[in-house]
């Protein structure tokens, strides 16, 4: 599904990626494990068509397809879904219009009828209800005023709504206390089917109690310095980064 | 409590502390302003053609324009013919040799104010231009510095030495026409100091120049000129004062910064003007121009002023970005007291892309003061990616003072971003109360607090000049807790 | 034929049919303003509070008085009120009163009529006084007064649903003047909406004034809507002044016309007198929006809130000069003002400036102004959910336009329908109007 080669990138001069290698295949979960500054925000961001960084080498190539071609909003529409590690306030504009322009954005790429507002509506419902959410946030704007926990809660519902193909979680465990984080684990899990793939970046192990990955992969200095399977996050866990020697103890400190 | 702390105990409930008079036998012209005043005194300085044409041509247009009426600031109309232009030390023909040959008068006026002129006792690390009334009357540090190819000295000797330098930079920030005071100052502008960075050159130690106004009923109208070349960097401090008298004295300055290239100049005001007394009798007028120009990219020019004297305050010290990635800045403290009026701020004119300026102006108004913060943000089409952020806050000590804001932010680029915020305090009882059930005395505590409300200029100050300024709020806002 | 003399010339010509003329009552009101603007002219750009606004385009254009309604049809009108169904409508064209277009149910206590009516029936009540510290457009006004509302709200009484008054151009080539003149008593509590309309594409100069006066304890909500034609030149001053505990909550938006100027100027005269602000300028095209915003804070306790925003798009251009005058002794004054500006094109240019003026010690001001862009992150999170760039753009900055409407009730049938008006000003904003909000 995902294929990344060679993938180079840097901000104002700064390389921040320095080659990497990675595939991913339908219904797998591959979690990206690293110390801070080792560059995985910066690959979900560019994974999600983010400004401000220069790819200097190297392709991603999405169900066939060039994804670093396509601006974010094609991304969007053609599956791809980054949670966003700080998700944005946008005063003014209240949540179901988000949620309700970008469900139905998604459905005219995919040549389904656009719902009307009633089916709308108890779709949204039924979500916000599973991810154990209080239905007046859904006329509240997007984000604003959200304490941390929510605005996770809030990023997994639109995920769970919009029924991505590749879902890029970038650090959705920070700033979570334990319930929320089981809640926030349960809408993940609720999307893992054979047609699906996620990538689930994050600094500790901790999340991947509750979702069990495939692949462990270790970066560091803008490079994967290791790969692995779930026993690897143990191994992390355990012994840090530093048993990994070289770039990845480097960056670490 | 802290060392300014005990400095201020001290200070409180001194009166104005450099008002005292030095007899000196002068040159004083007749009162007046006419072409002929304006030949003599460019005569008594020996002056080339062109600079006098440059002067007749400031007077005649001086002639045609009227004193600005818009600042909020009151006082009687002026009599211009009531002035003396020209009053100097009488000297020998062609000026002190060295400070050997400077009236001993002079040098221990100096000492007084606290500038040492001879070097050996000064404060390492700062060169003095010491103007007297209408001249300078000393420099000091001139050899060390011209040993990097600095020039560095008073006006009339740049004049004489430099004239190619002069004439090219001179007027070319400030028009001499620019405004009614700019124009009245380059027509009658008798000395001030020049000062010239070559390319690359890091200035070695901080310049000043202090101004005294001594002679009565002159009017002081110094005029600074200050290049730095590509690369270069210069630490310019100022500091001014006058003796008590119950007139009101006219200072009408012009200061032209010009910053080329990666330059940087960074320029300190300590503004300690005879303010008047208690019922606003006397105190001087200050007028002032003075406006910088980053003509080159990534050139940057810093203001800092730390106002407490003059009856009035009219200054807005500017900065035109022209350079891409030019950088200007404006941090102020003013305060007023008793009668006093300040109407001050700045200006910053984005023409160069990504340029950024930053001001911060705190206003102080106590007793009868009268404080406006006056400024203008212009971002121009070609300023692409321009930044401003300002920031303006008044303290408000007693209900019969004033405080006034009038920012003036014209945009017309897209990619620019401007911010302005303003608020308006007291020091509240409760402030107070906590201090003074910690000890401090109400004055000791108003101080402190605002102290802390000047602290992000204060940090701007080169030291010397921030233990000053610390000292001179103190003085100024004696009488104001009640 | 300047323009002062055209309008001194059209005074001789109209001066003895406006209603009222003959009583010296209302002759020396009209006499003593047309006096005042003969003097001053129109305002010029040497002023400080015309620095921005040049109205030198108006010289080359004398426009006749509009002396007489124009006409037109119901369904003219319901398309473009702010307010389709609502109880109360007053309809205004061309200055005059229609009264085949206008209905109301206002309760007992609560009068609306039409100041032609008034005049005529009663001529020895006179006019209102010019107000000299109005600009000398008001006084035009007044010198032309012919007709316009007078509504009076008598102690006590409450008035449950908005009173929408329509002001329509119907006729190109004209100038009109109409007159608001509001009074609540003690207690009293109304809803006040205000629409200018254009029923032509063509030139057109509307010169409004209105003057209102909040007794102790009144509430008015006044909202007042300018969808002026694309070459009208809207020009208004509207004083408000509010006793101990009266509160006013104002919504200004300028959504049409050519040049627009609206002033507004609020004293807070009596304690605990409370005023708060909302505007909106959307200035696109070639058009240029003004607004001058004064708050007296002559009593103590008084607290007032502003926040005007702006778009400016296109080659058009705004200005915001937001005043705040604390009076000596008007201690424990609150007064809190922001500007923020979002300018969207390159040939599109802002100039404010939020202004303090505090002769009083104890007191809580602040002001901000921000001129900038749409967010970047924003816009980036939008697409990342799917919307495209456009309708990204669009929704941003539809939010930031829509959060003026906050202080009108959510849900309400004038809130939908002042969100429908900025929806259909906006560019792209049909796009957005088939989602829920």
């Amino acid at each position: 599904m995902l294929e990344i080669r060679n993938l180079c990138a840097e901000i104002d001069g700064k390389a921040i990626l320095r080659g990497i290698d990675l595939d991913v295949k339908a219904g797998e979960v591959h979690a990206i494990m690293g110390p801070n500054g080792s560059g995985k925000s910066t690959l979900a961001s560019i994974l999600a068509g983010r400004d401000g960084y220069t790819i200097t080498a190297g392709s991603v190539r999405y169900q066939g397809q060039d994804l670093l071609a396509l601006p974010p909003e094609e991304r969007a529409r053609a599956g791809v879904f980054l949670a966003f590690q700080y998700p944005v306030e946008i005063p003014g504009v209240s949540n179901i219009y988000l949620l309700k322009a970008a469900v139905n954005a998604r459905r005219r790429h995919q040549g389904i009828p656009e719902l009307d507002a009633m089916d709308f509506l108890a779709l949204v419902k039924d979500r916000v209800r599973f991810m154990e959410m209080d239905e007046s946030m859904l006329y509240r704007a997007v984000n604003e005023g959200f304490s941390g926990g929510e605005k996770k809660r809030n990023e997994i519902l639109q995920m769970t709504l919009l029924e991505p193909t590749l879902a890029l979680l970038d650090e959705t465990d920070s700033g979570l206390d334990i319930d929320a984080l089981k809640v926030v684990s349960k809408g993940v899990n609720s999307l893992r089917t054979p047609e699906r793939a996620m990538i689930l970046v994050t600094h500790y192990q901790r999340l991947l109690d509750y979702i069990k990955p495939d692949c462990v992969h270790v970066l560091a200095g803008g490079r994967i310095v290791k790969s692995g399977g779930a026993e690897l996050a143990l191994e992390l866990e355990r012994q840090g980064y530093a048993w990994l020697g070289g770039e990845a103890a480097g960056v670490a400190r | 409590m802290s060392q300014s702390q005990t400095t201020l105990d001290e200070i409180i409930g001194k009166d104005y502390e450099h008002g005292f008079v030095t007899s000196v036998e002068m040159d004083v012209i007749p009162r007046g302003l006419s072409e002929d005043v304006v030949r003599l005194i460019s005569a008594k300085k020996n002056e080339p053609e062109w600079l006098l044409e440059w002067r007749l041509a400031a007077y005649r247009h001086w002639l045609t324009m009227t004193p600005p009426q818009w600042a909020s600031v009151h006082h009687a109309p002026i009599d211009f013919q009531d002035i003396i232009y020209y009053a100097a030390p009488r000297s020998q023909n062609d000026g002190p040799k060295s400070l050997d040959e400077v009236d001993p008068e002079l040098l221990k006026t100096y000492d007084k104010l606290g500038i040492p002129l001879h070097e050996r006792a000064i404060l390492a690390g700062v060169a003095v231009d010491a103007v007297f009334d209408s001249v300078s009357v000393a420099t000091t540090f001139k050899d060390k510095l011209a040993e990097v190819g600095i020039i560095f000295g008073s006006f009339s000797e740049a004049v004489q030495h430099h004239p190619d330098l002069v004439r090219q930079y001179l007027g070319s920030v400030v028009p001499v026409g620019d405004n009614y005071y700019a124009a009245l100052n380059s027509a009658v502008f008798s000395d001030g100091s020049f000062c010239y960075i070559p390319p690359g050159v890091r200035c070695p130690m901080e310049l000043s120049t202090y101004f005294r106004i001594n002679a009565r009923n002159t009017g002081q109208f110094e005029r600074t000129l200050i290049v730095a070349d590509a690369g270069a960097y210069v630490s310019y401090l100022e500091g001014c004062t006058a003796p008590m008298r119950d007139e009101n004295q006219l200072h009408a300055a012009v200061v032209e910064l010009v910053a080329l290239e990666r330059a940087q100049i960074k320029y300190s005001t300590v503004q300690n003007w005879y303010p008047g007394d208690k019922e606003g009798r006397g105190g001087i007028y200050n007028f002032v121009t003075k406006r910088g120009e980053c003509r080159g990219d990534h050139a940057k020019i810093s203001w800092t002023q730390v106002e407490t004297g003059s009856a009035i305050t009219w200054k807005y010290p500017s900065v035109v970005l022209k350079g891409d990635h030019s950088i200007g800045e404006f941090y102020s403290v003013a305060l007023t007291n008793h009668r006093q009026q300040a109407d001050t701020g700045t200006k910053m004119i984005h023409l160069g892309r990504n340029t950024r300026s930053t001001i911060v102006s705190k206003g102080i108004s106590a007793g009868h003061g009268q404080q406006a913060y006056r400024g203008l943000v212009r971002v121009a089409k070609s300023a692409v990616g321009a930044r401003n952020y300002t920031q303006c806050d008044s303290l408000l000590l007693g209900d019969r003072c004033q405080a006034h804001t009038f920012p003036y932010i014209e945009v017309k680029q897209p990619q620019a971003t401007v911010e302005h915020e303003a608020s308006t305090s007291r020091i509240s009882e409760d402030q107070l109360f906590f201090c003074r059930s910690r000890g401090l005395s109400p004055e000791d505590a108003v101080s402190m607090i605002v102290n802390g409300f000047c602290k992000e200029v204060f940090k701007e100050l080169p030291m010397e000049f921030a233990v000053e300024a610390q000292k001179l709020l103190g003085v100024s806002l004696e009488g104001s807790v009640g | 034929m300047s323009l002062v003399e055209h309008f001194g010339a059209e005074h001789a010509r109209l001066a003895a049919q406006l209603p009222g003329a003959g009583h010296p009552a209302v002759d020396s009101v009209r006499g003593a303003a047309l006096a005042r603007f003969r003097s001053q002219g129109l305002p010029q750009t040497r002023l400080e509070d015309w620095k921005y606004t040049s109205l030198a385009g108006l010289e080359h254009k004398p426009l006749p008085v509009a002396a007489s309604a124009g006409s037109l049809t119901a369904g003219q009108l319901a398309a473009q009120a702010a307010l389709p169904q609502a109880v109360h409508r007053l309809v205004f064209i061309d200055g005059h009163f229609a009264p085949e277009h206008s209905f109301h149910q206002l309760p007992a206590g609560a009068l609306a009529a039409s100041l032609a009516a008034r005049l005529a029936a009663a001529p020895q009540d006179g006019l209102p006084a010019d107000d000299p510290a109005a600009s000398a457009l008001s006084a035009l006004n007044l010198a032309f007064s012919a007709d316009g509302l007078e509504l009076e709200v008598a102690a006590g009484v409450v008035v449950e649903q908005p009173i929408l008054l329509l002001w329509v151009g119907s006729q190109p080539e004209h100038s009109t003047f109409p007159a608001l003149r509001v009074r609540l008593g003690q207690g009293a509590r109304a809803c006040l909406v205000e629409q200018h309309l254009s029923l032509h594409a063509g030139t057109a100069v509307n010169t409004a004034v209105a003057r209102i006066s909040l007794a102790g304890q009144a509430e008015l909500q006044h909202i007042k809507v300018q969808a002026e034609g694309p070459r009208v030149v809207h020009l208004s001053d509207c004083a408000v002044e509010l006793a101990a505990g009266a509160r006013l909550r104002s919504l200004v938006l300028a959504l049409g016309g050519q040049l627009g100027r609206e002033d507004l100027r609020i004293a807070l005269q009596g304690r605990n007198a409370a005023a708060e602000l909302d505007g909106l300028y959307l200035a696109r095209g070639r058009r240029h929006l003004d607004h001058h915003t004064t708050v007296v804070h002559a009593s103590p306790d008084c607290s007032s809130r502003q926040d005007y925003r702006g778009i400016i798009d296109d080659a058009a251009r705004a200005v915001f000069n937001g005043r705040v005058v604390v009076a000596r002794d008007a201690q424990h004054t609150d007064a809190q003002q922001t500007n923020a500006n979002l300018l969207l094109s390159d040939a599109a240019e802002i100039d404010t400036k939020p202004q303090l003026e505090i002769f009083a010690d104890d007191v809580r001001c602040s002001h901000g102004a921000t001129v900038g862009q749409l967010d970047a992150a924003e816009l980036f999170y939008l697409r990342s959910r799917g919307l495209d760039e456009a309708q990204a753009r669009t929704l941003v900055t539809f939010a930031f336009a829509a959060r003026c409407l906050a202080p009108v009730p959510a849900g309400t049938p004038l809130h939908d329908g002042l969100r429908r008006l900025l929806l259909a000003a906006l560019p792209g904003g049909e796009q957005l109007e088939n989602l829920t909000p």
